[in-house]
């Protein structure tokens, strides 16, 4: 029997996700690509509380240690904690692992600041057109190898 | 030039001469992983188009997998495979061929900390 906050994680990705459908057919893909990156957040997330059985997700704390490294935004990170690192590594060579890379490429590290601020360098923030968001939007969520439909079909949340 | 990465360029050459860009690049800030960028005018997520961005990944994939115990420290955690007009391949692109960037450089907006371009044909 899955916990309750494994649970209340997983719907809370897929309310994302229908978040993100109406931000895409209402045309604002710049909010739809910063809730894409929340939702491939969230689902991680709701991967890693299955697996570790958390009753809730551990508070982030002012020192270096086990629960901040939980309350990344880093896909990366996370994706090794969930457990699916080999999975999703360039050495699978999956569809999944294919998705897993385009969508990393663009969710990467501290991936809410470089979309949320501009680039010093240039004077621009990240360039995301309308296209690529679309894109994106099918590798976490409506591909058929999709990362989240990986998720789904082995019930890992 | 690190030996894991000229093999995959190795096979690159052989096996996509049409490649436009073929870039390593660390690029996750505190992290020594790498990421690979590859586009050639033939890649697209439609038909003929995504059938070859799937192969390119399958030959990286293999290349990645025969190289393992190459260099260490060369772990690659992505690959990059998109058409010639996203913006990160044509900032990549303003990189010649044998190119080694050593200091933080940006590129649509991130910091490639290092990197190798090995395939440029913007030269």
């Amino acid at each position: 029997m899955l916990n309750h906050y494994t649970t209340t994680m997983r719907e809370i990705a897929k309310q994302r996700m229908k978040t993100v459908e109406a931000l895409i057919n209402a045309h604002d893909y710049e909010g739809a690509a910063y809730i894409i990156g929340l939702t491939g957040e969230i689902a991680l997330k709701a991967v890693i509380s299955k697996r570790l059985n958390f009753s809730e997700y551990p508070p982030k704390t002012t020192t270096k240690n086990q629960q901040n490294y939980l309350r990344t935004h880093d896909h990366q990170e996370l994706v090794v904690l969930a457990g699916l690192s080999g999975v999703f590594s360039p050495t699978a060579n999956t569809p999944e692992a294919l998705n897993w890379s385009e969508y990393t490429n663009q969710y990467r590290g501290d991936w809410i600041s470089r979309l949320r601020y501009h680039d010093e360098g240039t004077g621009r923030s990240i360039v995301i057109t309308d296209d690529e968001v679309k894109r994106l939007y099918e590798v976490l969520i409506s591909d058929e190898n999709s990362i989240i439909k990986y998720i789904q079909r082995k019930r890992l949340w | 030039m690190v030996s894991r990465f000229e093999k995959i360029t190795q096979v690159i050459n052989k096996k996509h001469k049409d490649a436009s860009l073929l870039a390593f690049v660390r690029i996750d800030e505190g992290q020594d992983t790498w990421t690979i960028l590859f586009s050639s005018p033939l890649i697209s997520y439609t038909g003929r188009g995504d059938e070859i961005r799937k192969q390119v990944f399958a030959d990286i994939s293999k290349a990645l997998n025969e190289t393992q115990d190459e260099t260490p420290g060369t772990t690659v955690v992505r690959v990059g495979i998109f058409p010639l007009d996203r913006h990160i391949i044509k900032d990549a692109l303003k990189f010649k061929a044998g190119t080694h960037i050593t200091e933080p450089t940006r590129m649509n907006g991130n910091t490639v900390f290092e990197g190798y371009i090995t395939i440029s044909k913007s030269n």
